[in-house]
């Protein structure tokens, strides 16, 4: 039973139906989006039977060609750490669909984004190739924009816009390397890649690392990069901001984990300290600035910053229980 | 019995869930449900004390493992609950005086429209408490040191229309978060010098043939440096959670809440956690002399300044807070002096008859409907005689009049410091012991003597309220019973295992001289507010107004929280304003917005380009033509 393939995809396969389907009321979307939702989760419970916690390395591997011209391949599995987040991804959007039922307009088209999202989501957790990752990191933007900027409060338009735009930016640095990646050593498959990764040459290796760097750095988001996160926050739709804060965060914490520290060892140790002390502002900042917010959500937005950066220093920190304590 | 002890914590809680989700349907009944958790959790004390006597004296340590809390690699640390006498004792005193003032708050709180959530949080308040005094490793001591300031932030903030208790609130929760944050660090340097953080493994007491001697210690000792930091760091913390000096500027402010909960958490449990802290960590402090210097000087230092503030308050809360802050002082100092088992019986019999202060307070509060005012009270004896016995009880047990407990306490912890040598602590002390009698004598003979300053028609409060008060009025007047002598008493000798023999010193007056002494001190303390506050002859309202700056110090708390103010809290929010709306909003947000502007600018310039006109399209296309074609004249 591919059970990651069905997870992944079982959201999307509940767009068409709120969209296509004639009359739908808006019960009868929410129930719909919440039954998907709930036996996404059922299915991400299948995962964590099915997961032998004994041996390393990625389990449940789906694989299939794709665009072969472009070496584009589906390769997506699990292993330890992006189980845990399947798992809190999965157990969090039905909460989600639930917090949005002060919704009143246009509800179809709010359950289908979110069943979008969270289908990208999930695809970046489970991505083993890199292009096929990028494809679901970048298009995470897409419903959240239109979540933002159709549900949200008063500077929707500006917040979704300024979400959208500015981690797009960041992104753009993540796509180069991924590509220079595939250019030097010949795959998008994070396994080859994790395992000829020293064959780079070092000055090469940090480039990459930044590049990967500045991405995560945006979406996590470390200070100095965080500028649309408050107001992302601020206009979001209750259940838009329980993935936003809940979920976006631990996507970026992940990439940082898996692909800066997988990829690039020596350069992350090189870097250490510098992301460290990033972090660091971070932890200071967030916290000192959330003390004078008088909008709640304002407040959560700054304290998340501080949060973060909490967890970014503890990946940094390189010691076992620490990661450990990040992924928590 | 021993395997029980999880069950002492567990009960509170279960009392505090079912109050939190069925409270609505529950009403007044919340109250006995609560009151019952917190009793059947003295009563499984009592077994689980019953299963340590059973054992004999040199095998009185039992650790319950509940199950492994964290377990990444080196970093392993379970749910680990400990009985010895000390955890036990602590364990019966919040239990016990918990249960009675839970009582009380079913009389006190009828009618509040929060009543099962006081309950909610009171019972949780106990569940923590028991798991920092029951636990066996530090990082589990540590939650539960927070999750009393948790619950006493949610307490103190009961009546949050107010905003006095909202920000009083804020305020008991940030002032001891400073300690906090240092105890942490001193935590995390515990498992980094020893590489663990459990009891056995970091006060050494591992075996049973091991008392706690740092000689017990499984692998190489850190440095002397390190012990001092550490016990300083862990000092920082009891310094905030007990209100000394410098951080005790939360708990006068933290009397807005309601009476029971002064009673419970700021006098008799949460505020001594940090006298336990350093009993129980009194290795460490041994090991570094000047921790413990610093635990004595921050003690005795502290007794005295509260001791002094408590004279100047006008509201009968205010006068309790400083007290709470003048005796853990003098238990501090006990612990200075190496009597842990004397600080320890202080701290028992001040639980007993501090609660009591408090709950007969509240009874006055009760009937003058909530009036707190001292000079606004007056007369009570004839109205409220069962309130007024056992505020006389109280009265005289924390004066230090014998055979009540607080003289036994206080005259050990005078004695221990006079042969020890150390004649001006002696001396300081006394004069802090004296001082303790005025301020309780003032309030006694102003509330309770003379002719009635008020309008109302107090009446004494119904037996669910007297109850407990007389009960406690029995404890504070038979603790004293456990401890009548600092070496053979029973509490003593009790503790003797666990933290050791007060070590007798020889040194100054015989014992018998200085027991006369303190006896007098504490009468003349009597004598002296009887004669300024009772007897009528002195008009000292008008005294007062003539040294007004000195009792405006007084009352004032000696100007600590205008210094914090000015030095701290303005600048501080100075800072997080400038940082959140020059730095972040104009500067890294503007950053990025002006990014946007350029592009736009960029854009709008290029936007001239289409003018619509066909004639500039002809003509911007005859340019590029005659562009390409020079460019290939000259390559070619």
């Amino acid at each position: 039973m591919p059970w990651v393939t069905v997870s992944l995809f079982l959201p999307l396969a509940g767009v068409p139906v709120l969209l296509g389907w004639p009359r739908l009321s808006d019960r009868a979307a929410r129930a719909v989006t919440l039954a998907v939702t709930v036996a996404t989760f059922g299915v991400s419970l299948g995962i964590l039977a099915s997961f032998d916690r004994g041996t390393s390395g990625f389990q449940l591997v789906d694989r299939a060609d794709w665009v072969s011209a472009l070496h584009l391949q589906y390769l997506v599995g699990v292993d330890g750490i992006s189980l845990f987040l399947v798992l809190i991804t999965t157990f969090l959007f039905p909460i989600a669909v639930l917090a949005s039922h002060t919704e009143r307009h246009d509800v179809r088209t709010l359950m289908a984004s979110l069943l979008a999202l969270e289908t990208f989501v999930l695809g970046t957790f489970v991505s083993l190739d890199l292009l096929l990752f990028f494809l679901f990191f970048e298009a995470m933007l897409f419903p959240g924009y239109l979540i933002i900027g159709g549900w949200g409060g008063e500077r929707r338009a500006y917040a979704a816009v300024k979400f959208f735009l500015y981690t797009m930016a960041g992104s753009a640095f993540l796509f180069v390397a991924i590509l220079f990646l595939f250019f030097q050593l010949h795959s998008f498959d994070f396994r080859v890649l994790a395992a000829h990764s020293g064959e780079l040459p070092v000055m090469t290796a940090r480039w990459l690392f930044l590049g990967f760097l500045v991405a995560f750095a945006v979406k996590a988001p470390l200070v100095p990069f965080h500028s649309w996160q408050p107001d992302a926050y601020t206009e979001a739709p209750t259940g838009g901001l329980l993935i936003l804060a809940g979920v976006l965060p631990k996507i970026a914490t992940y990439g940082l984990l898996r692909f800066n520290l997988g990829l690039f060892p020596e350069a992350s140790r090189y870097f250490s300290h510098l992301v460290a002390i990033l972090a660091l502002v971070g932890i200071v900042y967030g916290a000192v600035v959330a003390i004078v917010q008088t909008d709640l959500k304002r407040l959560v937005a700054y304290s998340s910053i501080s949060h973060v950066g909490l967890i970014v220093l503890g990946i940094f920190a390189f010691t076992q229980p620490v990661i450990s304590g990040g992924v928590l | 019995m021993l395997h029980l002890v999880g069950l002492i914590p567990l009960l509170p809680l279960l009392g505090a869930v079912v109050s939190a989700f069925y409270g609505r349907r529950l009403r007044d009944r919340a109250g006995t449900i609560a009151s019952a958790a917190v009793g059947l959790a003295f009563l499984v004390s009592l077994l689980v004390l019953i299963g340590l006597l059973a054992r004999d004296s040199s095998d009185r340590v039992f650790v319950q493992h509940l199950w492994t809390w964290v377990p990444v690699g080196a970093f392993n640390v379970g749910v680990d609950f400990r009985v010895d006498p000390l955890s036990i004792v602590m364990a019966l005193v919040v239990t016990g005086v918990g249960s009675l003032i839970h009582v009380f708050s079913i009389g006190y709180m009828r009618g509040d429209p929060r009543y099962s959530r006081f309950f909610a949080q009171l019972n949780l308040f106990v569940f923590f408490m028991l798991v920092l005094v029951l636990a066996q490793n530090f990082l589990l001591l540590f939650v539960g040191w927070e999750g009393v300031g948790l619950c006493s932030y949610l307490l103190i903030g009961h009546y949050f229309e107010r905003p006095a208790a909202a920000s009083a609130a804020t305020k008991a929760f940030v002032v001891t978060r400073v300690g906090d944050a240092a105890m942490l660090v001193g935590v995390a340097l515990i498992f980094v010098h020893f590489g663990s953080l459990d009891f056995g493994r970091t006060l050494g007491d591992a075996t049973q043939q091991c008392p706690p001697n740092i000689s017990c210690i499984v692998g190489p000792l850190p440095s002397g440096g390190v012990f001092t930091a550490i016990a300083l760091l862990l000092l920082a913390g009891a310094v905030g959670k007990s209100a000394q000096l410098p951080l005790q500027t939360w708990l006068p402010d933290a009397m807005e809440g309601p009476t029971p909960v002064s009673a419970l958490i700021h006098a008799a449990t949460m505020v001594t956690a940090g006298v336990y802290l350093v009993v129980r960590t009194h290795v460490f402090f041994e090991i570094s002399g000047v921790a413990l210097a610093a635990v004595l000087v921050i003690g005795l230092v502290t007794a005295v300044y509260a001791a002094l503030s408590a004279l100047g308050q006008d509201d009968i809360k205010r006068v309790l807070a400083y007290s709470t802050i003048s005796q853990i002082g003098y238990m501090m100092f006990a612990a200075g002096l190496k009597a842990y088992s004397v600080a320890i019986l202080l701290l028992v019999a001040h639980a007993f008859y501090k609660a009591l202060l408090f709950l007969s307070t509240g009874s006055i509060m009760h009937s003058l409907d909530g009036e707190t005012d001292l000079k606004r009270m007056g007369g009570l004896r004839h109205a409220m005689p069962i309130t007024f016995a056992t505020f006389v009880v109280g009265w005289l047990a924390i004066s230090g009049v014998p055979p009540l407990s607080g003289f036994f306490a206080k005259d050990e912890i005078l004695a221990q410091a006079s042969q020890t040598g150390r004649t001006v602590a002696y001396a300081v002390a006394l004069f802090a012991a004296f001082f303790s009698a005025l301020y309780i004598s003032r309030v006694v003979f102003i509330a309770f003597f003379g002719p009635p300053r008020h309008d109302q028609h107090p009446h004494e409060s119904p037996r669910v309220m007297t109850t407990p008060m007389i009960l406690l009025a029995i404890g504070a007047v038979a603790a004293g019973l456990l401890g009548i002598s600092a070496v053979s008493g029973v509490l003593p000798r009790f503790l003797e295992p666990v933290i050791g023999k007060v070590q007798e010193g020889h040194g100054g007056p015989p014992t018998a001289v200085l027991t006369v002494i303190s006896v007098a001190v504490s009468l003349l303390g009597i004598a002296v507010g009887w004669l300024v506050y009772g007897s009528g002859r002195i008009d000292w309202i008008a005294l007062r107004e003539r040294i007004r700056p000195v009792h405006q110090t007084l009352a004032h708390g000696w100007w600590f929280d205008q210094v914090y103010g000015a030095l701290l809290v303005t600048p501080g929010k100075a800072v997080a304003a400038f940082t959140a709306y020059v730095v972040d909003r104009r500067i890294v947000d503007g950053a990025g917005n002006l990014l946007a502007q350029l592009f736009a600018l960029a854009a709008s310039a290029g936007r001239r380009l289409q003018t619509g006109l066909v004639r500039t399209y002809a003509l911007a296309f005859l340019v590029g033509v005659v562009g390409v074609l020079c460019y290939l004249a000259v390559r070619f």
